[in-house]
């Protein structure tokens, strides 16, 4: 990534989210059947969200 | 579940598209939040106070009883609200009555000149990452709390996509009604199917509801809704394009490459599901823009649907006769243009010999509280927009809140369309 993005990264990332990524989340999220134990749904599901946060 | 009538309802849409004079007009509804003013508790109570989920569809479908209609395009969607509170977003908070949910765009913060830049060069990070970072509350917190959060709003989608298909269900079983759109409707009806509810094997291909179809929303939309706004969004088009254009084609990338991860979707001839397509920027630029920017993409991906057969169904939001003309490139009556703040007698002329025009009756109208006023409109659309085909009836727009219509005032009115929608 170019360096004179920095500023802006840096703006959105702090202590707390700097180790982790939106997409290992949602990952994490598919492979979890503990909120939702049909694999379709969980799917479907996660993509509806992706889409929310994309859009947010 | 009245297969018969299901099955007449399809052949008579097919019919109007076709310009044929269908057995009877096809008559719509659409309706989000203002079943809940039948429900006798608000959309808060049902979805999170101690209701269960069946009784809250049972009370939703109430109005079912009293308004008959024969195609609805959202038959049971409410945006999850809850969803975006679990993140501790404030984009889709409930309105005062607790049954409406509105869409805060008043403190949105756009996309700023800077990270236009950054959209262009990273747009896979600047989409899936940098974006949901920047503005959802949930994505400052450390990795488990926001993993819990998103969790916790990943269950309230999925009790909306759950209601949404249950209405749906309930809609088709019980009312034979037809959902036009595949986003809401395909995987219930499917399930259906499946279960043995109901079989349409006797049916032409062509009247069968089939289980694919296409969505488009062009990505100049993506970029005035999202990331730009509507006044950034105009002054890129004045006198920025360049940048703008850098950016569409940066989206379109990335778009392209999920694309290529989802397996094949080949058109089937299967009128229904309708592909959809949304207009929200069409209706403020010119037609040379809307071809470069709407157009050539809209045409690229759905006209090999239109040519298969299927019917693709224009959801618009304000007024856009002077981009309607071009639809003419699509196979005769594949188009059914839903008119928002538009004269449908005048997009009759425009469009109207070619392409199906759905709507005819402002839903204003209903605040004057005078059913013979409301009859002489719909006495007019009737009269002027429905004889050779080629006409649906519906509202200009949909029942949002409780308050968007007197439930006596819309039985009525009803009853009357449905008679004069008959031959």
């Amino acid at each position: 990534m170019d360096a004179k993005f920095d500023k802006l990264i840096n703006e959105v990332t702090n202590e707390n989210n700097k180790d982790y990524t939106i997409q290992e989340l949602l990952d994490q999220l598919l492979k979890d059947d503990s909120w939702e134990p049909d694999p379709g749904k969980r799917f479907q599901t996660v993509m509806m969200l992706k889409s929310k946060l994309n859009n947010a | 579940m009245n297969v018969k009538l299901f099955n007449q309802r399809i052949k008579n849409i097919v019919d109007a598209a076709a310009f044929k004079e269908p057995e009877k007009v096809p008559v719509g509804f659409e309706g989000m939040y203002w079943q809940y003013g039948l429900t006798g508790a608000t959309l808060k109570e049902l979805n999170e106070g101690d209701y269960p989920f069946e009784d809250h569809v049972k009370r939703y479908c109430r109005y079912l009883n009293k308004i008959e209609f024969d195609y609805t395009m959202n038959i049971g969607g409410y945006e999850a609200y809850d969803a975006y509170l679990a993140l501790g977003s404030d984009k889709y908070p409930m309105g005062r009555d607790d049954c409406t949910v509105q869409h805060n765009q008043v403190g949105y913060h756009f996309m700023t000149d800077e990270e236009y830049e950054l959209l262009i060069a990273e747009p896979a990070y600047f989409m899936n990452e940098y974006w949901p970072k920047r503005n959802v509350p949930a994505f400052k917190e450390p990795r488990d709390k926001a993993y819990a959060m998103l969790k916790e709003a990943a269950k309230c989608v999925r009790r909306s996509a759950d209601f949404e298909s249950e209405v749906c269900k309930v809609g088709v079983r019980d009312y034979s009604i037809v959902p036009v759109l595949g986003m809401t409707a395909s995987v219930p009806l499917n399930e259906m199917k499946a279960a043995g509810i109901f079989d349409q094997s006797d049916q032409p291909e062509e009247l069968q509801y089939g289980s694919r179809f296409a969505m488009y929303m062009s990505t100049l939309d993506n970029i005035h809704d999202t990331y730009r706004g509507m006044l950034d969004t105009f002054a890129d088009l004045s006198d920025n394009r360049e940048t703008l254009d850098a950016a569409i084609a940066a989206i379109n990338r990335v778009k392209f490459e999920e694309f290529k991860k989802m397996p094949p979707q080949m058109p089937e001839p299967n009128a229904l599901p309708m592909c959809g397509c949304i207009f929200h920027i069409s209706a403020y630029i010119s037609l040379d823009d809307q071809m470069k920017y709407w157009f050539e993409d809209f045409r690229r991906m759905l006209l090999p649907w239109a040519e298969a057969g299927k019917k693709i169904y224009m959801k618009g939001e304000g007024s856009f006769m002077h981009v309607l003309e071009p639809f003419r490139e699509f196979p005769k009556g594949s188009i059914i243009i839903q008119l928002d703040s538009d004269d449908p007698f005048e997009a009759k002329k425009v469009i109207g010999d070619h392409q199906v025009i759905c709507g005819g009756f402002p839903l204003a109208l209903l605040h004057l509280h005078d059913l013979q006023k409301c009859k002489d409109q719909v006495d007019r659309c009737f009269n002027e927009l429905a004889p050779g085909g080629g006409y649906m009836f519906n509202m200009d727009k949909p029942l949002l809140s409780p308050s968007d219509g007197d439930i006596g005032l819309l039985r009525d009115l009803y009853g009357y369309i449905n008679e004069k929608a008959k031959k």
